[in-house]
C-alpha cells in the first residue's frame, strides 16, 4: 500500500496538480442476527480501495477505484483530473482551502479490551441466542431478535501537502428487540438502543458489559405490556427524554443544521440547507442558557471518534451552541474561511469509494447538574418517552416529529404508567430554548448512530452524540390518532 | 465493464471450489459517475468503478455469507473459505429450503451505450444548460447528474446462471429564489432521453408561483398529489405492507387480508419488473425469476410477495423478491405500478385551463379543476413510520405547497407537516391522473401518477 501512496504522490508532482490526496481504505466487518432462535445473518465483509481528490484551477475532481495496482492508480489520477476539468467548466468562484498543520507520520488507534474478531464465532452466537430465547417469554411475542456487529478500517491518507496519516478504527455494537402482537396491535422494545442497539470504539467488552441476557425479559415484558398500555395523550406536556432518544434529538436538530456545507446551500437539492444561516452565528438564541453542544472527535467511545479527519485536519473539540447561543458550525477546509475559521476537522467520506463531506463527528451534548430521579420528583405534569421509533424533520430542520417506543405518565413528581405510541413534535428553537433540565455526567453516555445518510451519491457515516437525559418545558404531544 | 465471459469465469470458479451442499455467488460490477451543483457551479463531481462479490454457502441447512470486492482467484478461494467457516459455526435453520432452481428468465433490455459512455465534460455540459436557465430568470440551481452501468450476475450451483448489464441516468434539480423553491426529477435507461430541459422549466415556475409563502392553519385537506408526492407512499407500501414475512408475523396492513377490500376500489397496484418504461430487470438478487404481479386490484389485496427463504418457511410459491443473503428485512416489492386513470376525466372533473403550462402537468390540472378548496402538494420529505401496521406515516410536504380555491392553483403555502395512514389516505381516491411518472423506488422504480385524495391530515406547520 505504502508503493502505491509514494507512487500516487510522485504523479501528482508530474501533473502539476495544485492540491491533491490520496486515501487507501480498507474494511472489515462481521455481523450476527438471530430472529426466534435461528440466525439467521452470519456475515463477513471486506472491501478495501481508493479514492483520489484532486483540485485543479480551483475546481474538484474525485476519483476511486477498488483495483489496487500501480496501473489502476494512475488511470484514477488521469480520471480525478479529468473530472476536474469538467467542473471547471461552470466555475463561479475558486475553491480555495484553509491552512492546516502539516502532519508527516500520524499514527492512530481507537483502543480496546478484546478483539470481536478475535472471539470465537460460537461464542458470540452462543450469546445473542440465549437473549433471543430469554425474550420469548410468551406467545404475544411474535419476533425476538439479537443483534451483533463488529467493523474495522483501516485508512492512509497522504496529500501534497505532505500530510501522510495511518489510522486503525473499531467499532463493536449488539442489542435485542422484542416485537409483541395480539392480532390488533404490534409494538416493539429494544435494548440498550432501537436499530440494533449500541455502537462504540470499543472491543467485545461493549457486548459482555450491555448483558443481553439480563435485559431480555424486561424487554419483552415492556413490549408486552405496551399492547394493552394506554395511547400517549394528545396535549402539551413537560417532556423528559432518555438517553437514546435525546441522542438522535441532537442528531437531527443541531447535528445535521449545523454542517456548514448545507448551510452554503451545497445539499440544498438533496438533504437539504439549514434554518442556523450565517447571519446568526455569535447571535441565534437556539437554545435555552442549560444548551451546550460540542463536536467532539477526540471524545472515547464515540463513532465520530478518530486522530484526523478526511483532509487530514486533526480531531478537535468546538462548540456548536454554548450556553443556548448558536457559537459555530461543523466546517471543512473549503467551507471554514467563509465563517474566518480554519476547519474543525469534521470531512469524512463512507469508505474508498465516496468523496469526503462535511459530517458530524461526535455531537454531544454536554451534562448539566439534574439526578435524574429529582428531575422526575421535580415533574408535575410531564411524559417519560424511551428510545426512538421514528423520526422526521424538515429539509431546513426546523419542524420535527419523533416517535418513541414507550412513554411513561409523571403525575406530581411519580413515573406512573405505561404509554404506547409516545410522540411529540416542535420547532428546533422553541424546544431547546424549553430545556431547563440536563442531567448529569452520572447518565452522560455516548450513543452510536451508524446510519446516518447524507449526500448523492448516498453516504452512511457512522457518528455519535453523548447525552443525558433532559426536561423541556410544554412540548406538544400525542399526534398519533388512536 | 467486465463483461459476461469474464463473470461467468468467476462465478464458475466459485462454485467448482466449493465443497459446501449448496453455494450461491452474487456478483456485480459497476461504473458510475455524478455531477453535482449548488449555487450556480459544479461543486462536486466524481467517477468511480466498483465491484462487489458474495458468496452465500449451504451445509445441511447451515448457511454462511461472506463477501469481498477483491476478484482475483486468492481472494475468492479466501471468501468461499470464510463463508463456509461460518456455515460451519451457524445453527441449522429448519425453515430453509434450498436456494432456487435453475428456471428461464424473460427477456428484457436495459442497456444504452450512449449512457455507459458519457463522459464528466458531457455531465458538464447539460448541467451548464440548467444553470444558464436559472441564471437568466436571477434564479439559483441546485441538483445532480449522474450515469452508470452495472452488470449484475447470480450463480449457483443448482444450474442458476443470471446475467444483467443495465445502464441508468438520473437527475434532479431545485431552483430556488428567495424562499420560493420548486423541483424536478427524472430517470431512466437513456440519458439523452432524461427531460432535463423540462424537469428545469417545470422547477422555475414552482419557484415562480412559490414566491411569499402564507401561513395556512393544519387540519385535514382534500389534496392533489403529485406524483412524487405519492410515490412516497408507494415506496412505504413495498417496504412494510407487501412483504410476506410482515404478511405473516401480524405486522402488515394486509395481514389476513387477502381477497379483501383493502383500498379504494379506484386503486390497481402491480409489481411490474418486466416494464420496459421503468427499470427492468429479469431476475431477483437470489436469481429466481422475475414477472408482472397484481398486489391490490380495484381496491382488494390479492397477493403478497416472497423470496425463496419467505416461500419454503410459508409453503408459498417464490415470486423473485429476493434481496442479497441474508436477507434479515422482508421480500420486497421494486417496481410497484400504480395503474393510471384510462381516460382523462374518468374520475375526475372538467379540464382545466392553460395546458401549455409545463407546471403543474395537464394532468395534475385537470384533477385541481375539480376541487373546490385544498392544497396541491409537489413532493413529501423525510417520510417514516410511527406505526407499521396501520401504516401511519409522517413527513413534511417540499418545494412547493399551494392552496387550491376553485378549481385553480391559489397561493403558495409554507410547508406542512403530515400525520397519515397511507390505507386510510389511498381509501378515498377522487381521481388519479391518466399518465405515470417513473419514480426511484428501493431498488429499481415505480410508475406513479398523480392522485386526488379526500381527505390528508396535516399536523403541523414548518416556519420559524
Amino acid at each position: 500500500m505504502r508503493t502505491l501512496v509514494d507512487l500516487a504522490l510522485d504523479n501528482f508532482r508530474l501533473k502539476k496538480v495544485a492540491y491533491a490526496d490520496i486515501r487507501f481504505v480498507e474494511e472489515e466487518s462481521e455481523g450476527i442476527s438471530t430472529r426466534n432462535g435461528v440466525v439467521e445473518d452470519l456475515t463477513a465483509s471486506h472491501s478495501r480501495g481508493f479514492g483520489v481528490r484532486v483540485l485543479i484551477n480551483g475546481a474538484w475532481g474525485y476519483a476511486a477505484s477498488n483495483q489496487l495496482s500501480s496501473k489502476s492508480v494512475e488511470q484514477t489520477i488521469i480520471k480525478a483530473i479529468k473530472v476536474a476539468q469538467a467542473s471547471g467548466l461552470i466555475l463561479s468562484k475558486k475553491v480555495r482551502l484553509a491552512p492546516v498543520e502539516v502532519i508527516k507520520n500520524g499514527r492512530y488507534q481507537t483502543p480496546f479490551a478484546k478483539d470481536p474478531f478475535a472471539i470465537p464465532l460460537s461464542v458470540k452466537v452462543k450469546l445473542l441466542l440465549r437473549a433471543d430465547k430469554a425474550m420469548k417469554q410468551t406467545k404475544k411475542i411474535m419476533v425476538a431478535q439479537a443483534f451483533y456487529r463488529a467493523y474495522r478500517m483501516k485508512k492512509i491518507f497522504a496529500s501534497t501537502e505532505g500530510t501522510r496519516t495511518d489510522q486503525e478504527i473499531l467499532e463493536t455494537g449488539a442489542g435485542i428487540s422484542s416485537l409483541a402482537a395480539d392480532g390488533h396491535e404490534v409494538q416493539n422494545r429494544s435494548y440498550p438502543n432501537s436499530f440494533r442497539g449500541l455502537f462504540q470504539t470499543r472491543g467485545w467488552e461493549l457486548v459482555e458489559e450491555a448483558d443481553l441476557v439480563g435485559e431480555a425479559p424486561r424487554v419483552a415484558e415492556e413490549a408486552v405490556a405496551l399492547l394493552t398500555a394506554k395511547q400517549c395523550p394528545a396535549g402539551r406536556f413537560d417532556l423528559i427524554l432518555d438517553g437514546p432518544q435525546l441522542a438522535l434529538q441532537v442528531h437531527e436538530s443541531c447535528g445535521h443544521p449545523t454542517e456548514l456545507d448545507r448551510v452554503l446551500g451545497f445539499e440544498a437539492s438533496y438533504a437539504g440547507t439549514s434554518f442556523m444561516e450565517l447571519d446568526g452565528l455569535g447571535k441565534l438564541r437556539y437554545g435555552s442558557d442549560k444548551v451546550n453542544i460540542v463536536a467532539d472527535s477526540t471524545a472515547p467511545l464515540g463513532l465520530g471518534t478518530f486522530g484526523w479527519d478526511d483532509e487530514g485536519v486533526p480531531a478537535q473539540k468546538d462548540y456548536l451552541v454554548k450556553n443556548g447561543l448558536h457559537v459555530g458550525y461543523l466546517t471543512s477546509r473549503e467551507t471554514a474561511p467563509i465563517i474566518g475559521k480554519t476547519s474543525n476537522g469534521t470531512m469524512r467520506a463512507d469508505g474508498w469509494e465516496n468523496l469526503p463531506l462535511i459530517r458530524m463527528t461526535n455531537v454531544n451534548l454536554e451534562p448539566g447538574e439534574w439526578d435524574l430521579k429529582e428531575l422526575i420528583a421535580d415533574t408535575r405534569e410531564g411524559i417519560l418517552m424511551s428510545t426512538n421509533k421514528a423520526w422526521s424533520i424538515d429539509d431546513r430542520r426546523i419542524n420535527f416529529q419523533f416517535g418513541c417506543e414507550a412513554g411513561w405518565e409523571i403525575k406530581n413528581g411519580r413515573k406512573g404508567q405505561l404509554l404506547k405510541n409516545p410522540s411529540y413534535t416542535g420547532i428546533t428553537p422553541q424546544f431547546w430554548r424549553s430545556c431547563d433540565a440536563v442531567c448529569n455526567d452520572k447518565y452522560w453516555k455516548i450513543w452510536g448512530t451508524p446510519n446516518c445518510g447524507k449526500g448523492e451519491p448516498s453516504q452512511v457515516m457512522h457518528v455519535s452524540h453523548g447525552v443525558s437525559p433532559a426536561r423541556f418545558r410544554k412540548v406538544k404531544t400525542g399526534v398519533m390518532k388512536e | 465493464m467486465i463483461g459476461k465471459r469474464n463473470l461467468k469465469k468467476i462465478t464458475d470458479y466459485v462454485l467448482t471450489k466449493s465443497s459446501a451442499d449448496q453455494t450461491e455467488v452474487l456478483l456485480s460490477a459497476s461504473n458510475f459517475g455524478l455531477t453535482r451543483f449548488a449555487q450556480n457551479r459544479i461543486h462536486q463531481n466524481l467517477v468511480r468503478e466498483t465491484s462487489g462479490l458474495s458468496i452465500r454457502v449451504v451445509l445441511g441447512k447451515r448457511i454462511g455469507v461472506a463477501s469481498t470486492n477483491n476478484l482475483v482467484k486468492k481472494a475468492l478461494e479466501q471468501t468461499l473459505a470464510k463463508a463456509i467457516k461460518i456455515a460451519q459455526n451457524q445453527r441449522p435453520d429448519p425453515d430453509f429450503g434450498s436456494l432456487p432452481e435453475k428456471t428461464k428468465y424473460t427477456q428484457v433490455k436495459a442497456f444504452c451505450q450512449a449512457t455507459a459512455d458519457f463522459s464528466p465534460r458531457q455531465r458538464a455540459k447539460r448541467v451548464a444548460e440548467v444553470i444558464k436557465q436559472a441564471k437568466s430568470r436571477k434564479m439559483a440551481a441546485f441538483g445532480a447528474l449522474s450515469n452508470g452501468v452495472t452488470e449484475l450476475a447470480v450463480a449457483n450451483s443448482l444450474g442458476v446462471w443470471a446475467w444483467f448489464p443495465s445502464t441508468q441516468a438520473d437527475f434532479s434539480v431545485t431552483i430556488r429564489r428567495d424562499e420560493a423553491s420548486g423541483h424536478g426529477s427524472d430517470l431512466g435507461l437513456a440519458v439523452e432521453r432524461l427531460g432535463i430541459e423540462a424537469e428545469t422549466k417545470k422547477a422555475i415556475r414552482a419557484a415562480q408561483k412559490g414566491k411569499e409563502p402564507r401561513r395556512i392553519s393544519p387540519g385535514e385537506y382534500e389534496v392533489v398529489l403529485a406524483p412524487a408526492a405519492v410515490n412516497q407512499m408507494l415506496i412505504y407500501l413495498a417496504y412494510l405492507g407487501f412483504g410476506a414475512r410482515a404478511y405473516h408475523e401480524d405486522r402488515s396492513f394486509l395481514s389476513a387480508k387477502l381477497g379483501e377490500k383493502v383500498l379504494d376500489e379506484k386503486i390497481t397496484l402491480i409489481d411490474d419488473p418486466l416494464d420496459p418504461q421503468g427499470l427492468p430487470i429479469p431476475f431477483d438478487l437470489e436469481g429466481a425469476a422475475k414477472k408482472r404481479l397484481v398486489l391490490v386490484e380495484k381496491g382488494i389485496a390479492r397477493r403478497i410477495v416472497y423470496d425463496s427463504y419467505l416461500a419454503g418457511k410459508y409453503g408459498q410459491k417464490n415470486t423473485g423478491h429476493g434481496l442479497p443473503a441474508p436477507n434479515t428485512l422482508d421480500a420486497l416489492a421494486t417496481h410497484l405500478h400504480l395503474e393510471p386513470a384510462r381516460k382523462k376525466s374518468s374520475f375526475s372533473g372538467q379540464e382545466g385551463g392553460g395546458l401549455k403550462n409545463s407546471w403543474p402537468s395537464s394532468d395534475e390540472r385537470i384533477l385541481i379543476s375539480g376541487v373546490k378548496k385544498g392544497l396541491y402538494v409537489s413532493r413529501f420529505w423525510y417520510v417514516n413510520a410511527h406505526h407499521h401496521k396501520t401504516l401511519t406515516i409522517t413527513g413534511l410536504t417540499r418545494d412547493g405547497t399551494f392552496k387550491i380555491k376553485d378549481g385553480r392553483i391559489a397561493s403558495p403555502v409554507f410547508n406542512l407537516r403530515f400525520t397519515q395512514s397511507i390505507p386510510e389516505a389511498l381509501s378515498q381516491v377522487l381521481g388519479i391522473g391518466t399518465r405515470a411518472k417513473v419514480l426511484e423506488s428501493w431498488l429499481g422504480a415505480n410508475r406513479v401518477p398523480a392522485l386526488r385524495l379526500g381527505k390528508f391530515n396535516f399536523t403541523g406547520v414548518s416556519r420559524l
